[in-house]
Order: structure tokens, then C-alpha cells, then sequence
């Protein structure tokens, strides 16, 4: 089934923008409302390329909910921890590392205010350009790029810091 | 710097595709519910949801102890009463009893003149109240005037049934003529002789109908409006309670009451009263303020104490209250990093408090057939910090529960006069 297949991606995708796992999972389910309620626009092209098509398809569609959803909550930033339960645990020890500091990166991009956050996960993860970001955040695209750089400093500078850390702990 | 960017930016991409969520929890009913016509949004009405039940509960409790208030009988002699004990008793739902007036004093004089003499059988019928006698043979009579003070106006000349009537046997209605001729004869206020076989047994007076000496478990339902606050700071929207309600009584007018109710907060405070626990808040960051909301299930554990013996009475209850929270939801003005923002939070987690607030009540209980209604303005006092800032939250509120009265109406029955 289309839903249970592409779920996990929809909901990493959203759960980039949301702050809280279970709105990320309601805006996940919102989005997946919308793709089958439109189902008839899409277009899915030559066979080997289907999935793709699909799947960017479906990613724009999550990107659009998640948005929407940040701008009727007026783009106020959430705070509140982040319980272990969201985190999947990974049997791998070569890669459970790797997926550790994959889960610090998503948690510092996560602790962006909501505007630099949605810039930043457009601009840099999703490959959207400045006119583009504009457009959907309703802002110019000189603020989406100062949006972008205020992201990109704060963002190496908890690098930096979290890198410290671990080199003390070390 | 353009090359650490680059890098930055790879190292994003590669994590956001490769992070380690958990991504079970696919649910098609959830989307499946929302596949249907889609619809134009409907304005959100003024009265929605928990406004118009907080705003019903009130009402509702304005009005009904209004009604209460308004219908409450005006305090009377304990022979009155049994006067108008019997006239409820004898001509219940408009019914008239069968017996005329010329029959009712025939009878009554009769019983009276039985009982000059000792062991009359109007002894047998029933037991009397403490204290009566037998009226002494050679007093005179008022019977007339004191039958004329109770007399159902349909007994008046024709004896007809009033209303649609209620089948009495033999026993019921000898019962009565004696109740009728113990009522007469408090009402003369005449020496009485003792009539009862039993005279030494002391049965309980007429005022304490409701004397219930053995537990009575009753059950009922709970609702209304409550305003919260913290350090006297203002209220803000109200919240409400609502949920059933468990008691026993333990004697005549203590029982012991419990719950389960799930109540809603709203509330706002300075950042002086929020204490959250280490990690709950992002480094740097502090509360200035903050308005919140939390929904709680909450077991109380009163004990309610009733100033009279009456159905109808004032009542007293205290106890303390747990609380397991199931959702709390703040907004903070904040300051972090040396800028003032606006923050949101929501938290899920069930977390337990127990015995978190005294409760402090005065109400009034109203009997309506098999039932009580109740009426009680409260307050819960804070004994301890709740939520993820340990916030101490005074709520004030109206409770209206209906609840029925459990074994006592039974024991009511066995009283006979």
C-alpha cells in the first residue's frame, strides 16, 4: 500500500519542520490526506521512473502541509525535550555512531526558530532556491537568505560546541 | 566561508535522509477519516466546545439554586412537621385517601376512646414514637380541630379519589389511621398514655427519618466551571470538571466520597513561579511569563459532613485531591541570548500527583425522589507544584452533582409510627 510504503519518508521529511513527534505524525497523515485527494494530478511518467516521480511528488506535498501548518501557528517557536521513544534504535555498532550524530545534527536543526529552521531545510536539504522559499513563506528572498546565513552561523556554532564537548568527554 | 559551508551542508543532507526516527506508528484509519467531501470551513461559533458546556454549567447552577433557593420550605415546629409528613404521606401525587373526614374522626375517636384503657389494640398496628401515651380518658377531645388543620381538602365532604390512586391494602391503611391519630395527638399537645407494647424501646423521633446507621453506597455525576490561578496573578479563560462520583455514608450525616474527574486548567503566571526541572528548558533561555493550559484526571478523596439529619441540608466537605496530568500546554514570553521571544510547548507525558491539592467545600443538597442534587461552591488550595514548572494552581469553581441517596431510602421505609 502506497501509505504504509512511503510513510517513513513522509515523516522524516515533516518531522524536519515540526518540532513536536506527535504533530509531525498528524501533519504526516494531513499531508497523506491531500496526496490521495489529489491523486488524480499526478503524473507519474515512464515506468522506471515512477517512484521518483512519486516520491518528489509526495515530499512537496509534506513540504507545503509542514509550512502551511508553521504559518497558522504563526511560526512561534516550541520548545520541550525530545522523548527517546522517537528514536529508532539502530543493532549496527559501526553504524549506530554515525546515526548518533545524525540525530544531533536533526535536533540542532530542530532548535532553529521556526523561520530559519523552514530556510534552512528548504534551501539546503529540500533544493529549493531564495525566489522559491519567498514565495511559499511569503517573505522577500533578501530575508530568505539572511534567514539562511542567520541559520548556517548558529548551526556551526552548536557544531563547534557540541564538538567540544565530545572532544572533553574524550 | 564557502567551503565549510559546502561541507555543513553535505553533512545536513546526508543526516536528514539517514536519521534514526522511528517511523511505525502508520495508521490508515487516521487518513482514511479524512478522505471525505471536502467542505468549506465553518466559522468557528463563539460558544463552542468547552465554552458552551463551561457556560451551560453555570447557568444550569445559577438556576437551579435559584429554584432551591426560592422553594426552600420555611423552617417549622417538629409538630408541624409531622403534620405535613403525614399530609405528603397520605396525598402523594395528588392522591386523596379514601377515608372522608366524618370517617377519619370516627376512627381516630375511636382509637382514642379504645385507649383509655390499657393494652388497646390500636397497639398492634404499629409502634409509637418515644414519649407517647394514651391520651388520658377523661381530657376532652380536639380532635375535630386538629383533623380540621390536617384534612386533605378532597376528603372534605365526598370522599372522592383525588388523582389517579395507588392500591393500599388493609395493612397500609389501618398504618395510616394509626399515623393520623399519633399526628393528632402531638398536634393537641395533650398528655399522651402509652400505647406501644414496646414502651420502654426508644425509637428513633420523627425528625430522624433518614437515619442511616448501616454504609450506604451512592454514585452520581459531577460538573461545572473552575478558575484557576497562580499567587493571586489574574485569572484567565475558565476551565471545567466533570466526572462521576462515588460515596459512602458512614454514619448520619458523614460519608466518605471519591472520584474520577477530568478537569481542565487555564491559568497564567510571571516567570518568578515557574520552576522548571533541569533540562525541560533550553540553556539560556528565561521564563518572563507564561499562559497555559492542562488536562488532568483528578481522584478526590472528601469527606462530607451534612449539618442536619434532613434530606434538604447545608453539607461541609474537605479532603485532597490527585492528579494525573495528561496534557500540558504553555505559551512563554521569554528571553534567550539576550532577545525577548515568544515560545510554545507541548508535553504529553502522563506524570502522577498525588495528594497535590486540599479541597475545601460548602454546599447545599437538595432530595428529589430517589435523588440528591447538590450545589457547591469550592476551592482547592495547592499543596504542591504541578506541571513541567512545579506551578501552584488555586482553582475556585461551582460543582453541581446529582446522586442518589444508596440504601437510606430502604431504611427509610422501615420506619413505622
Amino acid at each position: 500500500m502506497l501509505y504504509e510504503r512511503f510513510y517513513g519518508y513522509a515523516l522524516k521529511t515533516v518531522f524536519r519542520y515540526i518540532y513536536q513527534y506527535e504533530h509531525a505524525v498528524d501533519v504526516t497523515n494531513d499531508g497523506f490526506a491531500k496526496f490521495f485527494r489529489h491523486f488524480e494530478k499526478f503524473k507519474p511518467g515512464p515506468p522506471a521512473d515512477t517512484e521518483k516521480i512519486l516520491m518528489a511528488y509526495l515530499k512537496k506535498i509534506m513540504i507545503n502541509t509542514a509550512i502551511d501548518e508553521l504559518r497558522k501557528r504563526q511560526m512561534i517557536p516550541e520548545i520541550g525535550a525530545m522523548p527517546d521513544s522517537i528514536w529508532d534504535v539502530v543493532d549496527d555498532r559501526q553504524d549506530a555512531e554515525q546515526h548518533m550524530r545524525y540525530k544531533e545534527l536533526i535536533l540542532l536543526i530542530k532548535r532553529l526558530a521556526p523561520q530559519y529552521r523552514s530556510v534552512f531545510n528548504l534551501y539546503v536539504i529540500d533544493g529549493y532556491n531564495h525566489n522559491e522559499i519567498a514565495g511559499m513563506l511569503s517573505i522577500s528572498a533578501g530575508t530568505s537568505k539572511s534567514c539562511l546565513s542567520r541559520a548556517r552561523a548558529l548551526l556551526q556554532d552548536s557544531i563547534r560546541k557540541s564538538e567540544k564537548a565530545r572532544v572533553c568527554r574524550v | 566561508m564557502p567551503g565549510i559551508d559546502d561541507y555543513m551542508d553535505e553533512l545536513f543532507q546526508k543526516a536528514a535522509s539517514d536519521y534514526p526516527l522511528k517511523t511505525s506508528g502508520a495508521n490508515w484509519s487516521k487518513v482514511s477519516g479524512k478522505l471525505k467531501p471536502v467542505t468549506k470551513a465553518r466559522k468557528k461559533p463563539v460558544f463552542s466546545g468547552y465554552r458552551l458546556l463551561a457556560a451551560a454549567s453555570v447557568a444550569g447552577a445559577v438556576v437551579l439554586f435559584g429554584l432551591l433557593w426560592y422553594n426552600q420550605p420555611a423552617p417549622v415546629s417538629e409538630q408541624e412537621e409531622l403534620a405535613s409528613s403525614f399530609k405528603r404521606d397520605s396525598s402523594a401525587d395528588k392522591r386523596a385517601p379514601e377515608l372522608a373526614k366524618t370517617d377519619l374522626n370516627k376512627k381516630i375517636e375511636g382509637g382514642m376512646d379504645a385507649a383509655k384503657t390499657p393494652n388497646h389494640d390500636a397497639g398492634k398496628h404499629g409502634n409509637y414514637p418515644a414519649g407517647l401515651k394514651a391520651p388520658a380518658p377523661a381530657q376532652k377531645p380536639v380532635v375535630s380541630l386538629a383533623a380540621a388543620t390536617i384534612r386533605h381538602p378532597s376528603q372534605k365532604h365526598s370522599g372522592q379519589e383525588a388523582g389517579p390512586q395507588k392500591k393500599q391494602n388493609n395493612t397500609s391503611e389501618s398504618d395510616s389511621v394509626h399515623h393520623e391519630a399519633v399526628v393528632l395527638i402531638a398536634a393537641s399537645g395533650r398528655k399522651r398514655g402509652d400505647l406501644a407494647e414496646k414502651e420502654n424501646t426508644k425509637e428513633p423521633a420523627p425528625s430522624q427519618t433518614f437515619a442511616g446507621h448501616s454504609p450506604a453506597v451512592y454514585y452520581g455525576f459531577a460538573i461545572g466551571p473552575q478558575l484557576s490561578q497562580v499567587k493571586q496573578q489574574g485569572v484567565t479563560k475558565p476551565g471545567f470538571s466533570a466526572g462521576l462520583v462515588l460515596g459512602v455514608n458512614m454514619k448520619k450525616r458523614v460519608a466518605i466520597e471519591t472520584g474520577l474527574h477530568f478537569s481542565q486548567k487555564s491559568y497564567l503566571s510571571g516567570g518568578e513561579y515557574f520552576y522548571p526541572k533541569p533540562g525541560a528548558m533550553p540553556d539560556g533561555m528565561h521564563v518572563l511569563s507564561l499562559d497555559g493550559t492542562s488536562s488532568y484526571l483528578e481522584i478526590p478523596l472528601n469527606i462530607k459532613y451534612n449539618l442536619s439529619g434532613k434530606p434538604n441540608t447545608l453539607y461541609l466537605t474537605s479532603g485532597l485531591s490527585s492528579y494525573l496530568m495528561i496534557r500540558e500546554r504553555n505559551n512563554y514570553k521569554a528571553e534567550m541570548n539576550g532577545t525577548q521571544t515568544q515560545m510554545r510547548s507541548s508535553y504529553r507525558e502522563m506524570n502522577p500527583y498525588t495528594a497535590a491539592d486540599l479541597n475545601i467545600g460548602v454546599g447545599y443538597q437538595h432530595s428529589v425522589g430517589k435523588s440528591s442534587i447538590r450545589v457547591e461552591p469550592f476551592v482547592q488550595i495547592p499543596l504542591r507544584g504541578t506541571g513541567v514548572g512545579s506551578l501552584k494552581v488555586l482553582n475556585t469553581g461551582l460543582q453541581v452533582i446529582i446522586n442518589t441517596k444508596g440504601q437510606q431510602r430502604q431504611e427509610r421505609k422501615k420506619d413505622n409510627y
